[in-house]
């Protein structure tokens, strides 16, 4: 997440694209909204995918959580971060928030749908079987967990970023996927192979 | 910090942060790699590692949904700190109320001014000295007496 100049000619990274997007956003600037939306909107959504596990719900966080920073634009303090950062912060405490409201119990077979929704043709059979055992052994695990190994394994964020997006020290995060990856191996190793 | 690296600290490493060395911290990179050649409970859970990171990493790639955020929904919300259409056109329209208000007082002030310059004196005295001020004493009893003393009906009813 370190925000390096960009060279000239280059376009500016995402993080600083966001930042001077939401700076006009504070200053009620609909079409900079607009731009900031498109370019967040798919990693958000990725994000809370893997956090949830369920669709629905996850466009359900994304929403609110843009829906926030347009209402809260006011709010934002380039001296205290990135807006990329600033939003995923808001993203992370909606879905954390979330699966404390609802816990939903989530069975293997619907874990396994959400795997991969994509039509199964032959070819992609093994791959889909992979992807549903993974799903599956992920839905057994906490949605902090996944979280933790979300921004760690898929956004290649560190044990620092992590825990203050998590609003926790970079010690329990570590502990946290400590245990989350044992449990991942565990449970993998246990569901039955195709 | 080579040597004071255990075997348990480098597993604890492993387990948290995975099997690339890019992702450890900087000051145990270089001690993790080196114990890796020496001990095999290191390097075994190196190799269980690496897989699992391979796993993940498929996982973190699977394709998203396709997003649908509704901004026009987003955009009819009010902002906090930014002030809706009514107050807003009210303010701007201050400066001039203030100002229009600050001649009112001024022409006001103004007239009432050169109406005190211009009026007769003798009118200024009229309104200046009290009707009963030429009376005697006696005349001020009686009117005194005749507003205050309650008549026959008045009795009946006090």
């Amino acid at each position: 997440m370190k925000m390096d100049a960009p060279a000239p000619g280059t376009p500016p990274p995402a993080a600083t694209l966001a930042t001077a997007l939401m700076l006009r956003v504070a200053g009620g600037d609909a079409a900079a909204f607009t731009q900031l939306v498109r370019l967040l909107e798919r990693p958000a959504l990725g994000l809370a995918m893997r956090t949830l596990m369920d669709r629905a719900g996850a466009q359900d966080v994304c929403q609110q959580a843009f829906t926030r920073l347009w209402t809260h634009a006011a709010r934002f303090n380039p001296e205290r971060g990135n807006a990329e950062a600033w939003f995923r912060r808001i993203l992370v405490n909606l879905c954390l928030d979330r699966r404390r409201a609802v816990r939903p119990v989530q069975s293997l077979d619907v874990a396994a749908e959400i795997a991969d929704d994509r039509p199964d043709p032959e070819q992609q059979a093994i791959r889909s079987d992979g992807h549903a055992r993974l799903a599956a052994a992920m839905a057994r695990l906490g949605p902090r967990q996944r979280l933790a190994l979300s921004l760690f394994h898929g956004d290649g964020h560190s044990m620092a970023e992590i825990a203050a997006q998590m609003e926790t020290t970079a010690k329990a995060v570590e502990g946290l996927l400590g245990r989350a990856r044992t449990e991942l191996r565990t449970l993998i190793s246990e569901s039955p192979s195709p | 910090m080579t040597a004071a690296l255990s075997s348990q600290t480098a597993l604890d490493i492993i387990a948290s942060h995975g099997a690339d060395p890019a992702r450890w911290p900087g000051d145990v990179r270089a001690g993790l790699l080196a114990l890796a050649a020496l001990d095999d409970g290191v390097a075994a859970a190196l190799v269980e590692a690496r897989k699992l990171d391979e796993v993940l990493a498929d996982w973190a790639a699977m394709p998203a949904p396709v997003a649908s955020i509704d901004v026009a929904e987003i955009l009819k919300l009010p902002q906090e700190g930014l002030a809706p259409i009514g107050p807003r056109s009210v303010a701007a329209w201050r400066p001039a109320l203030i100002a229009a208000s600050a001649a009112l007082v001024l022409a006001v002030g103004g007239w009432i001014g050169w109406s005190a310059q211009t009026a007769a004196p003798n009118a200024m005295q009229v309104a200046a000295v009290s009707p009963s001020a030429g009376a005697s004493a006696g005349e001020t009893d009686d009117g005194f007496a005749y507003v205050f003393t309650p008549t026959a009906a008045e009795e009946d009813l006090i």
